[in-house]
């Protein structure tokens, strides 16, 4: 109990990491916004910065606090799909695992249009930046959906013992670590091309 | 028996998946925990350039504290099971701290810059 607790406390842990550099990044987004020629926006769409920002911190504030207690069901509540000392054979767990993933998206999405609202003068990403982060979500929930779905059909109609499952969730694991690392390096690319754009101009300009 | 049911059952019941996934695993923790510093290492380097033009100390620390666990990740291979959880969770946890607190204390100046190069390329 005390390591599957342990292991649900770092992961949330790193949901509100995430979590605050997502908010920081919209807040960010917004602000370079305001840098760009009024022909940019989108016609009809009014600026409602301070509303917006306020609802996405609050909708952050729901989605931890539901996660908290969907991790604490599980620790506590929820009846396990066969007893066990850690947490991966847990469908909690795994779909934690999962919003990780779409929170990861989502930062890659606010980078990418930091990075273009820089890098491309009077442009905005951000309905493409919207788009990715849409279906990104949509394609990590439907993943999560039809891998379970038919895991949990498996196990029944072929009596796979706990340890069987267990590997069909590590499997499934290993494929969320592996989209991770795709969007972590992403996010290193990203970074990287922002930071060499701003040193090359930083050595056409003398600081007042 | 469908072609799905097929992989599902070969995942769980193929001898070798255990040693399969604990690789996997052991491998994309530390390739996660590098692409993490390399994104860390270039914030950092970004809020450093704000800081020089905000005329602001530049940052050490920090810096220091990234290249520690960039030596440390290797040490992954030698762990499985609960000690590679915990071992990972130092390894990518206290790297991401440091990313949380560069971001709550620096994206404004990282803002600023990023503003004031937007509106001098624009005046240009």
């Amino acid at each position: 109990m005390t390591y599957r607790l342990f292991s649900f406390a770092m992961a949330l842990f790193w949901v509100f990491v995430q979590q605050t550099c997502l908010c920081c990044a919209k807040w960010a987004c917004y602000d370079l916004r305001g840098t760009l020629p009024a022909n940019v926006w989108p016609a009809g769409v009014p600026e409602e910065r301070p509303r917006d920002l306020r609802r996405f911190v609050l909708q952050q504030i729901a989605l931890l606090a539901a996660l908290i207690a969907l991790a604490a069901a599980d620790l506590w509540i929820l009846p396990p799909v066969h007893p066990h000392s850690n947490n991966s054979p847990s469908l909690v767990w795994q779909f934690l695992c999962t919003v990780m993933l779409i929170l990861d998206g989502g930062l890659v999405s606010f980078e990418w249009r930091i990075y273009r609202l820089h890098a491309v003068r009077g442009a905005d990403p951000g309905a493409a930046g919207a788009r990715f982060a849409f279906w990104w979500t949509t394609g990590c929930l439907i993943l999560y959906a039809i891998w379970f779905g038919g895991a949990l059909s498996v196990a029944r109609r072929y009596g796979l013992n706990p340890l069987e499952w267990e590997f069909l969730c590590l499997f499934y694991f290993r494929i969320v670590n592996g989209l991770y690392l795709v969007l972590e390096g992403s996010m290193g690319v990203i970074a990287l091309l922002l930071w060499r754009n701003l040193r090359r101009e930083e050595g056409r300009h003398v600081p007042a | 028996m469908s072609r799905l049911d097929a992989l599902y059952l070969w995942i769980a019941r193929w001898e070798g998946i255990r040693g399969l996934l604990g690789t996997f695993e052991v491998v994309t923790n530390m390739m996660c925990s590098a692409a993490d510093i390399l994104f860390i290492f270039c914030f950092l380097r970004i809020a450093d350039i704000a800081r020089k033009e905000d005329g602001r100390p530049p940052i050490r620390a920090r810096y220091g504290i990234i290249l520690v666990f960039l030596v440390l990740t290797p040490a992954l291979l030698f762990f499985k099971g609960p000690a590679l959880m915990v071992w990972t969770s130092a390894i990518l946890g206290i790297p991401y701290l440091v990313l949380a607190w560069s971001v709550v204390t620096d994206v404004a100046g990282i803002v600023r810059l990023i503003r004031r190069r937007i509106e001098r390329r624009g005046n240009a």
